[in-house]
Formats: C-alpha cells, structure tokens, sequence
C-alpha cells in the first residue's frame, strides 16, 4: 500500500514581525499549486539602496516569490512588505512603488517601441511629455534610438529584453524588479544597463534580479539570497553567503543535487541513430 | 539483451496526440466543456436532421431528380469552400497540430503529412460529416440499392478530399502570403467572402437574385467533373448505370487528394527554407493616438486600443462588416426601399462589439503591463470605453453620411426620418453593447489566434469560439429589452407618428447601459484582475 502523502501546510505564524524600513520585508510566504509547494514560508528582508540577487535552481520559487512580492500573484499565507506598505493590503499602491520589468511576451508587440515606453509611462500616471521625454532618453542610453519608430514585433530577443528593462524603469520607481535582465542582451549593451543600474543603486534605488548567472551576482550585488525548496537557504551580503568561497561553489554546497556524471549507455554519439527506438 | 519492442507509428502518435490535446483542452475552463457538450449535440442534431431530410427526399418523386442533382453538385462543391473559408476565418489551421511545430523530430513528410490529416480525420466535426453523409444514402432510395451504396462508400472519400483540399489550401496561404499586412488582407477578403456567401441564399430567396432550375444544369455537369463536385456525381452515375463516368471521376478525386497531399508537403518544404526570414519592417512616426488622447492612464489606455484597433486584423474585421451589411442590402434594397440599407447600421452596434466583448483575449498577455503597473478596472474600463465611444462617433457619422448619399433616401422626407432612426438606434445599440462587453470580456474569456497567424486556432478554442459569441450577442439583444419595449409602445399604443421618439428612447437606454457596463465592469475587473491574467496566461500557452 502507498504511504500517504503529507501536504505541506502553511509555515505556523511565530516570526518576527515584518521591517517596514527595508526595501522589501517578506515573512512566512507561502505559495502551493495543487500539490506541490512553490514557496514554503520565506521569509526576507531587502534593505534600500542594495543590488538584491535572488538566486536558486529551476523551480526553486523565485519567480512565485517575485510574483507575489509585487502583487501579481496572491499567497496563500504570509504577508509581503514593500517599503513599510503591506503589498496586499493596499495593492496598488505597493505596485506604484516597483518597477517590475514585464516578461518579452508580457507587452505589446504591434506598438512602437517609442510607444510602449510612452504607454508605461502614462500608466502610471505620469504627463505625456514627461513619459515622451524619458522614452527618448532611455531608448538612446539603450542603443534603441534607432528603433525607437519601429514596432516592436520587429525587434530582436534582445532588444526586447531592453525594451522591457526600460519600461520599468520608466516612472523612476523606488524598486526595481527584474528577472533575468541580461538574457539574450548583447556585451555591450549589458555593459551600459549596468552602468545605468550601479548608478541608480547609487542614488538610493533598490534593484532586486533574478538570474541564473553567478559571476554576474557575484559581480554586481551587494547582497544576495539563495532560495531552495521555496525557502532561503542563505541570505546577507555577499561576502557573507560565499563565506570565504567562491560564490558559485557555496551555491553548488547549500543547494545540493550535484552529483557525477550519470553514464547512459545509449547516448553514443559515434554510433548511427537509434531510430527504431529499440534497447540493444 | 532486452527483447525488441515495436516503435510506436508516428501516423499513430500524432492522432493520439491530437485527442491528448484536445482533452486538455477542455481543461482549460467549464465553459469549454460546456461548449463542447453543446457542439456534440448540434452534431448529434444534424445526423438526427440528416436521417429526417434523407428520407423526405428519399420519397419526392421523379420531378425532383434535377433538384436534387444540382444541390448535390453544386452545393456540396460550395459547402467544401465554404468549410475551407470557414476554416480559413474562424477555425483555421491548428496550431498545435501545425506541421511546422513538428519540424525537429525528423519525422518523415509522408508521415507527418499523414499523421495530420488522420488527426483531423478522426475529429468530431469528421466523423459526424461521415455519419450525415452515409446516411444521406437514404435520399437516393429511389435510384437503387446501387446508389445508396455508392452514396455510402464515396461518404468517408468526401470527408478525406475535404479534409485534404483544406489543409493544403491553408497551408498554401500561410506560405505564399509572407508579410504579416498580406496576410492580414486575406483575411480580410476570406472573412467579407465567407459573409457574403452566407447571404445568398437570403438574396435568392428573397428575389433580389434570380436563376431557374434548368440554368443550372449545364453547369453543373460541368462542377460534377470538377475536383470538389465529382465525388458528389457518383451516385447518379451508379444509378445511370454509367460505370466508366463514375470510375473517371473517383479518379479526378484520388488524382485531387494525391495533388493536394503534394502541395501542403511542398508548403511544408518551403517553411523549413525560409524559417527566419525577416520581412521589411515597419516604421511609425511620432507617438500616434498616444499624442491626442486625454493626459491620463485612461487616455493612455484609450490610444492603445485606438491603435491595437487599427493594426489587429482579427478585431479589424468586426468593424469592416457593418460596411458589407450595409451593401448587402443596398443590393436587396430593391423592392423595400432606399432606406433597407440603413438596417445595416442598426445592426452594426450589435456585430462590432463581437471583438471587445473578448478584448482581454485579444489584449492578451500585454493587459499584465496594467496590472504591473496597478491600473484600476475603472480606469481600464473608461479607457477602453473612451476608444470605442470615439471611434463610434466617427464610424456612424461617416458610415451613415455615405449611405444616405449612395442610397438616394435623400429623396423623401419620410425615409430620410427613417434613415435617421436606424442609424441613432444603431448607435445606441453599440454603446449598449459596449456596456455589455464591458462586463463580459472579464468574465469570459476565451482563447483567440495569435495576431501573426490569425489562420491558426489555439487547440481547444473551436467549442468556446461557437458558443460563447452567441451568448454575448443574446445579452447584448437583451440590454436593449427597453428600446425594443418603448418601441412597441410608440407603434401599437401611442401611435405610429412618434416613432421618432425612438431615438430618444433608444440613446437613453445606450448610455445608461454603457455607464452601467463601466461600473460592473470596473468590480469585476478589480476582484478579477489576477484571475484574468492566470486565464491570459493559460491562453497564451494554447497559441505556442
């Protein structure tokens, strides 16, 4: 007979009480689809003025986590602070207080990218002439001024990703919040969006990714967390998650599953194709 | 050594396929399973429909014989075009069984191209065509056993031959039209097509277009050795005893089903070449609409469906059809009147909003950057009712102006007053309708094609697409239960001299729907927002 599965149950409500002077203060956060747990109590804090990297394997809850931190996706228990508002208390608001990068496929491809940044910007409230004057200032410091009348269905993966990057940024919000970033963006203008994200940090901004490239986190964050299993399995600056190693080896430690290669004897690469799908 | 297993047919897998995906399907919402129970009993009602008319003609007499060789003929050559246009405008090429998304695994054509059709083939819509044309047998009972026969064995080959013809029809159209704008305007021209066609046998019922039996009849010997008319000869040829014709023409038919068969494997050749290929872009000066719209997220909101409007085929053409209404009963308008056409206009509010009232599908994933940005359902709402009030505004000032110089209503006070009261009603109509929409395009969503292959439908959308306009265009009839009220007051009880108060009547009521439709619209977008985004989500997965 089967053994029963247990389902996890939202984390019991003995936690801290949440920082309302950090950036980002998450506590018991809870998230489950069907049966399986995307997010089992997180709990974080994120101070302001840092370069948050949220950091995990596939699957390990970032994103939920991001979703949930940023109104777009509701708990099933615990709560999310974002500079001393409850995020679901007042939704809204909260939002008007992140700038959360939209996904390529989350904007409109048949608007100019001149329009869509002018879309975001008006969104959110801001004077057409405003949003029309930092459209073009973004599209130049994003090597887009080019493009900037051409619809963005034409662009390529990265310059949408630019696109998007710069559709958060727009209303110069407190927080920003982009999952992977840099994907498919080229050297160079990966250069010149970092430049502009230390410079913002600098100013007093909070920028949180999510990313899998470790040598950009180690790189460009002050702090970093390691998210596993839905919980953080480290969390601080990032001198103090790599505690003396490099960060990638004490990622490789805390989140465990590496293991040697598996030896499939059917992936032959010398042999012909096995079309029949016949085991030998 | 582990025993020799047989592989598995990918002929075999891709028909598995095709069910697998359309279960899931079904999963995607209630309304879904609703709409695909509703489909299986029209299906069950038109066999039910097909036995009753079969045996009705079974046992009509001699006279009737041409009749019913010309219908077959011609009218199943029609029917298969018509399913091939119907397909082309609303249920097009599957996506997900597009060949094209089988590209990687090397499968071979001849396979692949099989495997597709057989999945289409064993559909619902194909086994219950199969079912109502064996028993359509029963109408040659007078011919012999050998018709009935006939009838019976050249079923599944129509099935096959359509089924064949529109896939390689579809997909020739999806390769020769590269650019995205050429694209666009087939569909434009196969929707207008599809329409017009549906309005024929109004207009030759009603006289407006005229032709005897006996005409026909030379033609249609001509159609029967056609490719999509000569399968339907065959029992007449059997009957006649004429067995070298009848094997000629099954041959015309395998020669067709080969033919086509070649063609959509050519398009699928050529796909492959030009994967990638980019086509010119397109450049747009300045911020359009975004420069003249109120300085505001509603104006914001507003400019971006003005232009969605204007660049999205898919919802362009709810827009274009009043215009062909409006043209079709110019051409009927013969012995009714010089103000027939202005019918148009009053229908046009009920068939313009087919698009809004799903216009979160069409938004699609784009509606999340209101929702990262924390736009409220009122200010989605007024923006989106902004857009359409003006583009209203424009559309039946224009529209009406036009009609009223073409149509020479000019000429008498009376039909001018008329004129007036059609197209003031049919205004109101669309903002009532729009208040509907308002409503209904957050709380029941379902899947569209993508904008860049507006021929192909995500799998699972066929059922919700058939069902869930119908109900939209009964609540929109119903949000004007008040004007059609006043109006039969006016007629039979206060007297037929104030029917212009219609007009009055009828734009109170469209206003005070639109504003009801913004308000409940605005709640149920606020409660929800995420849930609308997890359904967009869903969808989006469909059209991959």
């Amino acid at each position: 007979m089967p053994a029963p599965v247990a389902v996890p149950s939202p984390a019991p409500p003995a936690l801290p009480a949440p920082n309302p002077s950090a950036a980002v203060s998450v506590r018991g956060l809870f998230k489950r689809f069907g049966d399986k747990v995307a997010v089992n109590g997180l709990s974080l804090d994120i101070p302001v003025g840092s370069f948050y990297g949220l950091v995990g394997p596939n699957g390990a809850g970032k994103t939920t986590t991001l979703n949930m931190v940023t109104g777009m996706l509701v708990p099933d228990a615990g709560m999310a602070m974002i500079l001393g508002h409850d995020v679901w208390q007042d939704v809204d608001t909260a939002k008007r207080l992140i700038g959360l990068m939209p996904q390529p496929d989350q904007i409109f491809p048949t608007l100019t990218g001149m329009q869509m940044l002018v879309y975001s910007g008006m969104l959110r409230g801001m004077p057409r002439a405003e949003a029309s004057k930092r459209a073009m200032d973004l599209m130049g410091a994003f090597d887009l001024a080019a493009a900037a009348n051409t619809m963005v269905r034409e662009y390529s993966a990265g310059m949408t990703k630019k696109v998007c990057l710069a559709s958060a940024m727009i209303a110069s919000p407190r927080i920003l919040v982009l999952d992977e970033p840099f994907e498919a963006v080229d050297p160079v203008s990966s250069a010149n969006i970092k430049d502009i994200l230390v410079e913002y940090v600098r100013t007093g901004g909070t920028v949180i990714i999510s990313s899998h490239v470790m040598a950009l986190v180690e790189r460009m964050c002050t702090h970093v967390a390691i998210v596993n299993h839905g919980q953080v399995a480290a969390a601080g600056t990032v001198a103090q998650v790599a505690a003396g190693e490099d960060l990638e080896e004490r990622f490789l430690q805390l989140v465990g599953g590496r293991h040697g290669a598996a030896h499939l004897g059917w992936l032959d690469g010398g042999a012909e194709p096995d079309t029949a799908g016949v085991a030998q | 050594m582990t025993a020799a297993v047989k592989p598995p047919s990918a002929v075999g897998t891709l028909v598995r396929l095709k069910w697998a995906l359309t279960l899931s399907g079904l999963k995607t919402s209630a309304w879904q399973v609703v709409a695909m129970v509703l489909a299986a009993l029209m299906a069950l009602g038109t066999v039910v429909g097909t036995v009753v008319g079969a045996f009705a003609v079974g046992t009509a007499g001699q006279e009737w014989r041409p009749l019913l060789w010309v219908a077959m003929v011609v009218g199943g050559t029609v029917a298969i075009l018509f399913v091939m246009l119907m397909q082309a405008m609303v249920f097009g090429e599957g996506s997900t069984m597009s060949m094209g998304k089988f590209a990687p695994f090397g499968i071979p054509d001849r396979s692949l191209q099989l495997g597709i059709i057989l999945s289409s083939l064993s559909g619902v819509a194909s086994l219950a065509a199969t079912a109502c044309l064996m028993l359509w047998s029963m109408a040659y009972r007078g011919y012999g056993a050998g018709a009935v026969l006939a009838q019976i064995i050249m079923a599944p080959c129509i099935v096959i031959l359509t089924v064949c013809f529109c896939k390689a029809a579809l997909a020739l159209m999806d390769t020769l039209i590269g650019t995205a704008g050429g694209k666009s305007v087939v569909y434009v021209v196969v929707m207008l097509l599809v329409v017009t066609v549906s309005q024929l046998p109004s207009m030759l019922m009603n006289g407006s277009v005229t032709i005897g039996i006996d005409a026909l009849l030379g033609p249609t010997e001509v159609f029967s050795w056609l490719p999509l008319g000569c399968l339907f000869a065959v029992p007449f040829d059997v009957a006649a005893g004429a067995w070298w014709a009848a094997l000629a023409r099954v041959a015309i038919a395998a020669f067709t089903v080969v033919a086509c068969f070649l063609v959509s494997s050519w398009c699928l050749h050529r796909q492959r070449r030009t994967l990638g290929e980019q086509n010119g872009a397109r450049s747009i000066k300045g911020i359009g609409a975004f420069a003249r719209t109120a300085d505001s997220p509603a104006g914001a909101i507003c400019a971006r469906v003005l232009s969605l409007l204007r660049r999205d085929v898919r919802q362009t053409m709810f827009l274009l059809l009043p215009v062909l209404f409006v043209a079709l009963f110019f051409l009927q308008s013969g012995d009714v009147g010089p103000w027939f056409p202005f019918l148009g206009l009053l229908i046009a509010g009920w068939i313009m909003l087919m698009g809004e009232a799903n216009g979160l599908a069409y938004d699609g994933m784009g509606f999340s950057m209101e929702v990262i940005a924390g736009v409220d359902g009122r200010t989605d709402r007024r923006g989106r009712v902004m857009a359409y009030v003006t583009l209203f505004v424009v559309y039946f000032v224009v529209l009406g102006l036009v009609t009223y110089a073409v149509t020479g209503v000019w000429r008498d006070a009376q039909d001018s007053l008329l004129a007036l009261v059609f197209t003031v009603t049919g205004f109101s109509w669309s903002l009532a309708s729009l208040g509907a929409a308002e409503v209904f395009n957050c709380a029941m969503i379902y899947p569209v094609p993508s904008m860049d292959k507006p021929f192909a439908n995500p799998q699972g959308r066929m059922v919700a697409q058939a069902f869930i306009p119908f109900l939209f265009m009964g609540a929109s009839a119903l949000v004007m239960a008040p004007t059609i009220g006043g109006t039969l007051w006016l007629l039979f009880g206060a007297g037929l001299e104030y029917y212009p108060w219609i007009m009055a009547i009828a734009l109170a009521n469209g206003i005070a729907i639109c504003a009801l439709g913004v308000w409940l619209g605005a709640k149920l977008l606020d409660v929800r927002m995420l849930k609308v985004l997890r359904t967009l989500e869903r969808n989006a997965a469909l059209q991959q």
